[in-house]
């Protein structure tokens, strides 16, 4: 073999170590906006630099509370202390709680959700102690909102770090000041020596070690921060290092080539901005000396921090305006179309000094002077555009607003921090102090700054979306377990929506632990992984890390939910306006679709998934008369809708003057891919109503009726169909099963109670399915035939905070759908011995009678010691070469996939020893495990994907 | 947003592909991940550039495969790392697991940066001279003396193991 073969050789092999591809792509699309990319909120990726915001803003955090520092932008955060109390007090005070929430910093990545840090405030009754913190009222501690700041549930303290000014923060101590969150996981906490970052929605917290971290920004995903410079910040003339984390990165890298500083040297301050591309730092000049020329260094960026250009400072212009003088920078903002907002206030207060805000809709090349008149001689500590015509700017007294003509300005609230998140919705932070109490006050607006709501900014516990601490138990109280609603993810997986919370077990059912608290008007839950999860009601909550945190895409009443193939479907207000919104699983970003010729009149709707196929079926009133509705099949995941008549109702009228109407009401589907209804039929003359079992194994377009069921006359019963020839039905004490198509029906479950709860069943596959009332689970494993009841006993207790950095989770591509499973048999072949190799190939044949999928890889392996085969694309005598990832596979009856199963002979440093054993186990996606007998190696044993046909490769 | 979107698709699609060559041109995973992102981080802002060539993918990794030269050659004298959190464990070992033809890949990281990423776009990506020249921005008869000097240094070695 040449040098040249070999190369080509070694390349392929190695090739197939490189990372998945897939988790890499989630974190680089973690902040992107579209559909396709894991779960991830959607939003404008725009928040600000907190060193101001901790400066101006928790120095005027104080509404004229606290002495504002003129030095604003390097004022060191203090914790609120003698003044006059302006808000109400926080109402959920009691012994052994804090009394309320000294906020230091705020950052909302959008209207609803976001992160406040700031100490609990005691009072004279002591907080409770937190962990790693000598005081409970020094300790940083992060909330967390997700309904716009109406309530804010405590997350979590950072271990060790101390809020900066309190007493416990000097040189050596990790001290923070600012919070800022890249998106709905990733967020630092940051300040005077030290930096702590979270991949967990702020759960847990890891140190980044010592860094003096001034301002921080992020946009588009990529994170920016400004450190002091090495030469150090000896006052007043700091200058700082710009640095830039890529999505996801852990690493920090320059984004600036040298240190900046504002002119002579010396400098009052830094502001970092982010919207878009675009990516601004203002070294604010320092006025030691009554120096007229206190000059703001402003650099730009417009393609994410790779290039720079250094502009004027945009207040230096407006010192040529006649009368003015002595007139510097002192905060700017760029909003999420582009403009840069920048403040110029009057260094001494005058009859003849006016503070004005210059606005550039050009990145900074030119300002226009908005009328400052309003503002008078008071400085101005912030300011903030939503758009190019929505401005407001702070002073320490009130904020200010102009719409439109950026001339006449309105005072609108009390809060001195304020932050635009789109072009409407923005926030404000007020803080207030009696000396004794302290209260923070959150204020909101969703027009731009023309009105403000406020709230207190507390922690709570009774938050409307479950917080990621599972509020303790009083062991003296009754723990209720009964069951809600139930949600398989596998067989063995399950998710369970009790009265007090959500619990999660792994062994089907026996053994449980505490998920997640859960939110008020939750009355189902749908779990599409171990990881990503709705409950739904009142609102739709989503979870994408188990159920720690939960954000509300969707508002409205939700009916139904299901989860497959990657994409979930939501319907709301079906009583009132059917709305089907469809999203990638774990996105936010729903759309609305729309379905052909309209929902019409209807009464309630029922969706239900399985392989490919989605079924939404629209009931009548169950107090009217029997009126055939449409139903509807999608075959895209729920993006688009074809319209069927109503089986029901077709059977109906083929009996022409014998059954006056018919309808389907209870809809359900098979793992085979059937769909099968509930016929409600009316004969002529006849009031009592006749059952029928409609089936289809074609997607809808054609159905065969069973005989007429024997379980009439008790009302209206619930069908589940594990496949095409099983039928199911629950009643009032139980369950009757029928392989005949209807003709004959055996009572398989029966539960002796009256008027109890009724049964909720369903099937994970073709032969595992489960039911459930409101304290007992009944499982099988033969398709209903026999089931095994077990009482649902829940977790005992909440777990415990887990404070783990937890790690990327895999992307969701994974069908949700049914799989060949046992339906492949397998014939093991040998496979041709390459030179130091040794293989198998295994064909999987399809001998089932419907068609299946599969993808992947078969798990391959041997006992004693237990060994599984590394999972690798390609390798000396197979697998797939022409494409990047396993395929999936859609089987039809006879159709044949095969693998190649192959190992090292020679021995080697890595395998010294190279054996075989007399036989090997495979277990293939959704089947069960088998062993085959024959020789395989146990020296670097590898198995490659499934591919086409039987040649166990695809070149 | 469209061309997010475009972006999007694009990281979905071919990270894995990308993946595969920076692996083959850093030898270590963690080194691959970060010279895809950063590769894909340099060409987002311009991203319509990609989107206007005749094969994105291939655009890209030239790219990578300059990008690959271009920051081992500038990060001593450049780039200002900051590294306070621990890189991941690889959870490949790169000289481990070695059989025969690992001798090769090991004999491959011993190579300049130029031989290598010369190596790989010939006969992993199975490029012509000419495009090899492009992705590197070099001449061709420079790729051609990359590899010819990287296959002797190859050669040189495996017969010294021998």
């Amino acid at each position: 073999m040449t040098i040249e073969d070999q190369l080509r050789q070694s390349l392929r092999v190695h090739a197939d170590e490189a990372p998945d591809g897939r988790a890499l792509a989630d974190r680089l699309l973690a902040r992107n906006d579209a559909t396709l990319v894991r779960p991830r909120r959607r939003h404008d990726w725009r928040t600000w630099g907190l060193p101001l915001l901790s400066a101006a803003a928790v120095g005027a955090v104080v509404a004229g509370i606290v002495v504002v520092n003129d030095n604003h932008h390097q004022a060191a955060p203090q914790l609120p202390g003698n003044s006059t109390a302006v808000n109400p007090s926080p109402t959920n005070s009691g012994p052994g709680t804090a009394l309320g929430f000294g906020a230091f910093g705020v950052t909302m990545l959008d209207a609803r959700e976001g992160w406040a840090l700031g100490h609990r405030v005691c009072g004279a009754v002591p907080c409770p102690p937190l962990p790693d913190h000598a005081s409970a009222e020094d300790a940083a501690v992060v909330l967390h909102t997700t309904d716009g700041g109406a309530h804010w549930a405590e997350l979590s303290s950072v271990a060790n770090a101390e809020l900066a000014g309190s007493d416990k923060c000097g040189a050596k101590q990790p001290c923070v000041s600012g919070v800022l969150f890249v998106d709905s996981e990733n967020g630092y906490i940051y300040g005077a020596n030290a930096s702590y970052v979270t991949q967990d929605g702020g759960e847990s917290w890891q140190s980044e070690g010592p860094a003096d971290v001034y301002a921080m920004a992020t946009a588009k995903g990529v994170a920016y921060r400004a450190l002091a410079s090495p030469a150090g910040c000896n006052p007043p003339g700091c200058s700082y290092l710009l640095q830039r984390k890529m999505y996801g990165s852990t690493t920090w890298t320059s984004a600036y080539s040298k240190a900046i500083s504002a002119s002579g040297s010396m400098s009052s301050g830094l502001q970092l901005v982010a919207s878009g591309l675009d990516v601004y730092a203002m070294v604010y000049g320092h006025a030691a000396g009554g120096s007229q020329t206190a000059e703001s260094t402003l650099v730009a960026s417009h393609d994410i921090g790779a290039t720079w250009n250094v502009l004027n400072d945009p207040c230096m212009p407006v010192l040529q305006r006649p009368g003015l003088s002595e007139i510097d920078s002192t905060a700017m903002s760029v909003a999420a179309d582009g403009t840069l907002a920048v403040a110029c206030s009057p260094r001494q207060q005058g009859t003849n000094t006016r503070g004005f805000v210059e606005t550039s809709t050009d990145h900074g090349e030119t300002f226009q002077g908005v009328s400052g008149d309003w503002f008078g001689s008071a400085p101005i500590v912030n300011v903030d555009a939503a758009s190019a015509t929505d401005v407001c700017a702070t002073t320490e007294k009130a904020v200010l607003c102009t719409h439109g003509d950026l001339k006449s300005w309105t005072k609108t609230s009390t809060t001195n921090v304020l932050r635009f998140t789109s072009a409407t919705d923005g926030y404000g932070l007020a803080i207030a102090s009696d000396g004794t109490n302290v209260t923070s006050t959150f204020w909101t607006t969703h027009d731009a700054g023309i009105t403000w709501q406020s709230s207190d900014l507390v922690p709570q516990q009774a938050s409307p979306i479950p917080s990621s601490s599972p509020a303790p138990t009083d062991s003296s109280e009754p723990v209720d377990h009964s069951v809600a609603d139930l949600s398989f993810v596998g067989t063995d997986d399950v998710w369970a929506l009790t009265q007090d919370g959500i619990d999660h077990s792994l062994d089907g059912g026996k053994t449980w632990t505490y998920a997640s608290v859960r939110a008020d008007g939750v009355s189902q839950i749908r779990f599409a992984t171990d990881d990503i999860g709705y409950a739904f009601g009142s609102g739709l909550f989503m979870t994408t890390n188990g159920g720690k945190t939960w954000t509300m895409p969707i508002k409205d009443d939700v009916e139904d939910v299901e989860t497959l193939d990657g994409t979930v479907i939501v319907l709301t207000n079906p009583l009132q306006q059917l709305k089907i919104q469809v999203a990638a699983i774990g996105s936010s970003d729903f759309k609305t679709v729309t379905l052909p010729n309209g929902a019409g009149s209807f009464y309630g709707a029922t969706l239900v998934r399985t392989r490919h196929l989605s079924v939404l079926k629209l009931g009548y009133h169950p107090a009217g008369s029997i009126q055939a509705t449409p139903m509807f099949i999608s075959t895209d995941g729920g993006y688009t809708w074809t319209e069927r008549d109503d089986p029901c109702g077709s059977y109906g009228n083929s009996k022409g003057s014998k059954i006056n109407t018919g309808a389907g009401w209870e809809v359900t589907t098979g793992a085979d891919g059937s769909i099968s209804l509930l016929c409600e039929l009316r004969p002529v003359g006849d009031k009592s109503e006749q059952q029928r079992v409609a089936t289809s194994t074609d997607g809808g377009k054609t159905f065969t009726y069973s005989v007429t069921t024997d379980v009439t006359n008790s009302g209206r019963n619930n069908l589940v169909t594990p496949d095409a020839h099983t039928y199911l039905v629950s009643d009032g004490q139980g369950l009757l099963r029928s392989t005949d198509a209807g003709a004959t029906w055996n009572r398989v479950l029966s539960r002796y109670v009256s008027n109890g709860p009724s049964l909720r069943c369903g099937f994970e596959t073709s032969t595992v399915g489960r039911c459930t009332d409101e304290s007992t689970i009944w499982t099988t494993r033969d398709a209903g035939a026999s089931w095994t009841s077990q009482p649902f006993v829940g977790a005992a207790a909440p777990a415990p905070h887990i404070s783990v950095l937890s790690t990327p989770s895999p992307p969701i591509t994974q069908s949700m759908s049914s799989e060949c499973g046992d339906m492949l048999s397998i014939q093991p072949q040998p496979e041709g011995d390459a030179l130091g190799h040794g293989g198998r190939k295994i064909i999987f044949t399809n001998t089932g009678e419907i068609y299946c999928n599969v993808s992947g890889y078969p798990m391959v392996g041997y006992v004693n010691p237990q060994t599984v085969a590394k999972q690798t694309l390609s390798g000396y005598l197979g697998g797939i070469m022409k494409s990047v990832t396993p395929q999936e596979f859609e089987l039809a009856p006879g159709d044949q996939v095969s693998v190649v199963v192959e190992w090292a002979n020679n021995p080697s440093r890595a395998c010294p020893d190279p054996g075989t054993k007399d036989s090997m186990f495979i277990t293939v996606p959704g089947g069960s495990k088998h062993t085959l007998g024959g020789p395989i190696g146990t020296c670097l044993l590898e198995v490659h994907p499934f591919v086409a046909g039987t040649t166990g490769s695809d070149s | 947003m469209t061309e997010g979107r475009e972006f999007t698709a694009f990281v979905r699609a071919n990270t894995s592909a990308l993946l595969r060559t920076a692996y083959l041109l850093t030898g270590s995973a963690g080194a691959a991940e970060e010279l895809v992102q950063d590769t894909l981080s340099r060409l987002y802002p311009k991203w319509s550039k990609v989107e206007a060539a005749d094969a994105p993918l291939a655009y890209v990794r030239r790219s990578l495969a300059n990008n690959f030269v271009n920051s081992r050659r500038r990060m001593s004298s450049h780039e200002l790392v900051v590294e306070f959190l621990p890189e991941r464990a690889d959870g490949i070992d790169a000289n481990g697991a070695l059989d025969d033809r690992d001798e090769i890949w090991r004999l491959l990281v011993t190579l300049t940066e130029r031989q290598r990423a010369a190596i790989v776009l010939r006969y992993f990506h199975d490029l012509p001279d000419e495009e090899i020249a492009e992705s590197l921005g070099c001449r061709v008869g420079t790729v051609r003396s990359a590899i010819s000097r990287g296959l002797a240094a190859l050669r040189s070695a495996e017969e010294a193991r021998r």
